[in-house]
């Protein structure tokens, strides 16, 4: 698994693969996003405003060969 | 979901809570999910889709590292997540035909835009509840149509 990005993101080149299921074809989305999120401890009750950061999310969506050598349709995500 | 906390004190957040879907050490499918078909719709004319999915079961490693090479926390803090992906804009339109021994293999058609989130989670003693989707932004998004293995000619 790659994860394709821009030179100043440090990770792997912006043309690497992005999908992570090998025989496939169809249609794939990925990010890294950003944002903020309120965190509650529902055994104390603190809350806390935290970021998430970069988080990688992915779809595909398409036709793939199977382990049992015929092709099925299928969607996934990477989370 | 990769969430941090900037402690007092330190330049850079910390990684406090990495919530994926994998069993570890991850095998397999790494970190990937099947979900219904409706969950993804794509219209790459112009530039748009989204992913969303609920209730999905997710493993709370604390950090990427644990996620990837342990400890695993113990006990491990289990939950599920609810999210939605909005992939907008056309930035740039790139066609590739990588046949690099390590990073290729495969063939597409990519736009790269932006992406934005909203996601929701409860896992362990914790609820998660992140700002609207609009708030978000992405340092890099793509969507494409991209064969590989036996559906990649050169192969």
């Amino acid at each position: 698994m790659f994860a394709p990005g821009p030179p100043k993101l440090n990770i792997d080149p912006i043309d690497a693969e992005p999908i992570t299921i090998n025989n496939f074809e169809g249609f794939v989305g990925l990010t890294y996003v950003s944002g903020m999120v309120t965190q509650t401890n529902t055994r104390t009750g603190e809350i806390l405003r935290l970021p998430f950061i970069n988080s990688d999310m992915r779809f595909m969506t398409g036709k793939f060969r199977g382990t049992d050598g015929d092709i099925h349709k299928g969607t996934f995500a990477l989370v | 979901m990769d969430v941090y906390q900037l402690r007092a004190g330190d330049q850079t957040p910390t990684q406090i809570h990495d919530l994926n879907p994998s069993t570890f050490p991850p095998v397999g499918l790494f970190w990937t999910i099947e979900l219904p078909e409706e969950s993804v719709e794509v219209r790459l004319e112009k530039g748009r889709a989204s992913l969303q999915a609920s209730d999905v079961p997710v493993f709370d490693y604390g950090t990427l590292g644990n996620a990837l090479f342990g400890p695993v926390p113990s006990p491990l803090p289990t939950g599920s997540v609810s999210f939605r992906v909005v992939w907008s804009g056309v930035q740039q339109r790139v066609n590739i035909r990588n046949t690099d021994p390590v990073y290729g293999g495969f063939a597409g058609e990519f736009i790269r835009n932006k992406a934005q989130m909203e996601w929701t989670a409860t896992v362990g003693d914790y609820t998660f509840v992140s700002d609207p989707l609009t708030t978000s932004s992405s340092v890099f998004a793509e969507i494409g149509h991209e064969r590989n293995g036996s559906f990649f000619p050169e192969g």
